[in-house]
């Protein structure tokens, strides 16, 4: 992944405006939301504090706690598979799928498995995978991949969906929110109830008791989680808690952050296959826990990014994701998280320039329900970025040169002054349609301002000899 | 991967892990406020579980109680209902009751062996209403707690259209942190415990809020004091 690559999916993103407009409308409502559901809420501030320490003490104990979590869902007659990465992971599942004949797998969403790429193993292996979150199903059908963790469809309005719905599933066309879920409810109910195999994500683990606790509003877990015979919960190995007390505070500071409500519709919490005795539930429950590049992390500079819960309210508040969209990052997680995570777990080398793309305003840390400090782990992957030879030598050349011009501050007043003449010459009205050379890419899309005749320093030894 | 070797891995790991603010233990438990008066956690209730477009009926007498869930019955013309066992339920003979009024009870309880399995789910698709209990109810969100199990189906609070739950004053508990306290252990044996705030709802097409996407699009509470 070249500068150039990104860069030609950041001008894809400029050249489709209605997408844009409805990705920053979108993240602006969520993140609207969100405030309003912080400002009612006194203790969010503590919370927060709360969920960091949880956090940052469960991935220091992160062995204890898997393993603590691992023997608890084996005593209850659950499988576990550790799956050091996205191949191993996908190798059970399509090899469990085979094993029991299953045709189709409903899923409710989960962004680990778009992460190892679940679906695509799986329809190599014959298997018929199913997305039930409305806004996935959406995507699924258009054969896109999500734009948001939280909203996947974000990118889309009415009409895009209601061409959708219309072309692939022989509907007639309808761009009312209501009929169109009405329809989506009825085919997806049948698919529930007739799929072989449910697959889940997994919000939190609960270590001492073995649950796993996922978080929708529509009900789509419940039903992925219920009607199938056979479970998979897919989950981040990092994505623990201890206890039930800690799992509270999480679910709170969650959903205030990812959409402003007080708690999700439906918290369900799975402990377990179907006892003997049970009414329902399915007979079969696994769960794949994946590292993927997560113990890597850990033990790097970048450990702090795995405190995140997945919220997206980093997404929602940051400019550059408001404007660029969550498709031009090229990766399943966009935005600020998405910026440090997806070079931590696969390489700076082919992601580092996602940490470009941000002009480090820390609005992503203001919001972060565990307060990452993202702005300094961004920084961190720009480093490791300079470190491999990365930047550009003419960059270097000229960083080089302002070092040693900002040193010795005659050298910077003469450079600085002869600067500005330089651009006011090159210059018309004040300013410069195009930058040479390597300079040319700022000036692609706006003009570059010629310098003022005074210098500060000019202004200031002006204004100290003024009269009071 | 094996287990230990996978987990000894994460250990390495960590021995040069650099995480800001990791303490040696999970912070201290919350101090919860004390709690106020049950007609006040009932309000609270009511209101929080309104907002999110969910209906809650308080009534102070068993044969309220009764005549609520009739008209409920009446207001969804339904036929059939699916319901979890009377002793699950915090009023007594709901079941002779609403059977004895002509409405079909589904059968909950389902078979293990997989194909009388898939047919007697296939049969649950039919009932427009289900009527449970709960093991809780949290006021500062409108949340009920429902814990699924022997004689407590799964399907009835997520298939039909409308759920019914009943539930009394003295199960309410002002926030989830003072739930969890309480119930240390959420889970207490069962393979499925959920926490249902309101109905079903989406807001992905465009943020247009929809009730009913996968699950129950009315919530009824039926709340005795």
């Amino acid at each position: 992944m070249g500068n150039v690559t990104f860069y030609d999916r950041i001008e894809d993103a400029a050249a489709h405006p209605e997408k844009h407009a409805a990705v920053g409308s979108g993240a602006r409502r969520l993140l609207a939301r969100r405030a309003q559901a912080v400002a009612i809420y006194d203790e969010m501030d503590e919370m927060r504090d709360r969920g960091r320490l949880i956090r940052a003490h469960t991935l220091s104990r992160l062995d204890h706690y898997l393993g603590q979590f691992i023997d608890n869902v084996e005593k209850l007659g659950g499988h576990v598979f550790l799956a050091r990465d996205a191949a191993e992971a996908n190798e059970y599942i399509t090899h469990l799928a085979r094993e029991k004949g299953v045709r189709s797998a409903v899923k409710s969403k989960s962004m680990v498995t778009e992460e190892i790429h679940l679906n695509d193993a799986l329809e190599k292996a014959g298997v018929r995978p199913i997305e039930s979150d409305l806004g996935e199903y959406i995507i699924q059908l258009a054969d896109e991949r999500p734009s948001h963790i939280i909203a996947p469809v974000m990118h889309r309005t009415r009409q895009d969906v209601a061409k959708l719905f219309s072309e692939k599933l022989d509907v007639d066309y309808t761009e009312d929110p209501l009929a169109l879920n009405q329809i989506a409810r009825t085919k997806l109910r049948q698919e529930f109830l007739e799929a072989d195999m449910g697959i889940s994500g997994v919000n939190f683990a609960v270590a001492d008791s073995g649950t796993i606790a996922i978080v929708t509003n529509e009900g789509n877990a419940r039903m992925s989680t219920t009607a199938p015979p056979i479970h998979v919960a897919v989950m981040g190995m990092e994505r623990i808690v201890p206890s039930f007390e800690e799992l509270g505070v999480m679910l709170q500071i969650l959903a205030r952050s990812a959409t402003g409500q007080k708690l999700s519709v439906y918290t369900t919490m799975i402990t377990g296959p179907r006892q003997s005795g049970e009414d329902d539930g399915p007979e079969e429950f696994h769960v794949v826990i994946v590292d993927n590049g997560r113990s890597q992390t850990l033990g790097s500079e970048l450990a702090e990014i795995l405190y995140c819960i997945r919220c997206g309210a980093c997404l929602n508040t940051c400019p550059v994701y408001q404007s660029i969209g969550g498709h031009a990052y090229g990766s399943v997680y966009p935005g600020p998280i998405g910026s440090v995570l997806t070079p931590a777990l696969d390489g700076v080398g082919p992601w580092g320039e996602l940490a470009h793309a941000s002009t480090l305003c820390g609005a992503c840390k203001e919001v972060c329900p565990v307060r990452i400090d993202i702005p300094r782990l961004l920084l961190k992957v720009r480093d490791e970025g300079h470190q491999a030879g990365k930047t550009p030598a003419w960059l270097n050349l000229g960083l080089k040169a302002y070092s040693a011009a900002a040193e010795r501050p005659g050298l910077y007043q003469t450079g600085m002054k002869m600067t500005g003449a330089v651009t006011r010459l090159a210059g018309k009205d004040g300013w410069i349609e195009r930058l040479p050379l390597h300079l040319r890419a700022w000036t692609d899309h706006r003009a570059f301002p010629t310098m003022p005749n005074k210098t500060f320093r000019d202004l200031w030894r002006e204004h100290k000899n003024k009269p009071e | 991967m094996e287990k230990q070797e996978f987990l000894q891995n994460i250990r390495q790991q960590l021995e040069k892990a650099r995480l800001p603010e990791a303490a040696a233990a999970p912070p201290p438990l919350l101090e919860l406020p004390e709690p106020p008066a049950i007609d006040e956690l009932v309000d609270r209730f009511a209101r929080e579980l309104e907002a999110v477009n969910g209906h809650v009926h308080q009534v102070t007498s068993d044969s309220e109680a009764f005549a609520q869930l009739e008209a409920l019955f009446e207001q969804y013309q339904a036929h059939g209902y699916l319901g979890w066992d009377s002793e699950h339920l915090p009023l007594a003979g709901v079941h002779d009751y609403l059977t004895g009024r002509g409405f079909t009870r589904g059968k909950t309880r389902l078979a293990h062996e997989l194909e009388a399995r898939q047919e007697e789910q296939n049969e649950l698709a039919q009932f427009e209403i289900g009527v449970t209990g709960a093991l809780a109810a949290v006021a500062d969100s409108g949340t009920l707690m429902v814990q699924m199990g022997a004689g407590r189906g799964r399907f009835a609070s997520l298939l039909p259209v409308v759920h019914i739950a009943l539930i009394k004053a003295d199960q309410l508990y002002l926030s989830l942190n003072h739930f969890i306290r309480a119930y240390p252990e959420v889970n207490m044996g069962s393979s499925n415990t959920v926490a249902i705030t309101g109905p079903s709802r989406t807001g992905d097409i465009e943020g247009v809020l929809t009730l009913g996407v996968h699950g129950p699009k009315e919530l009824h509470v039926i709340l005795i004091q």
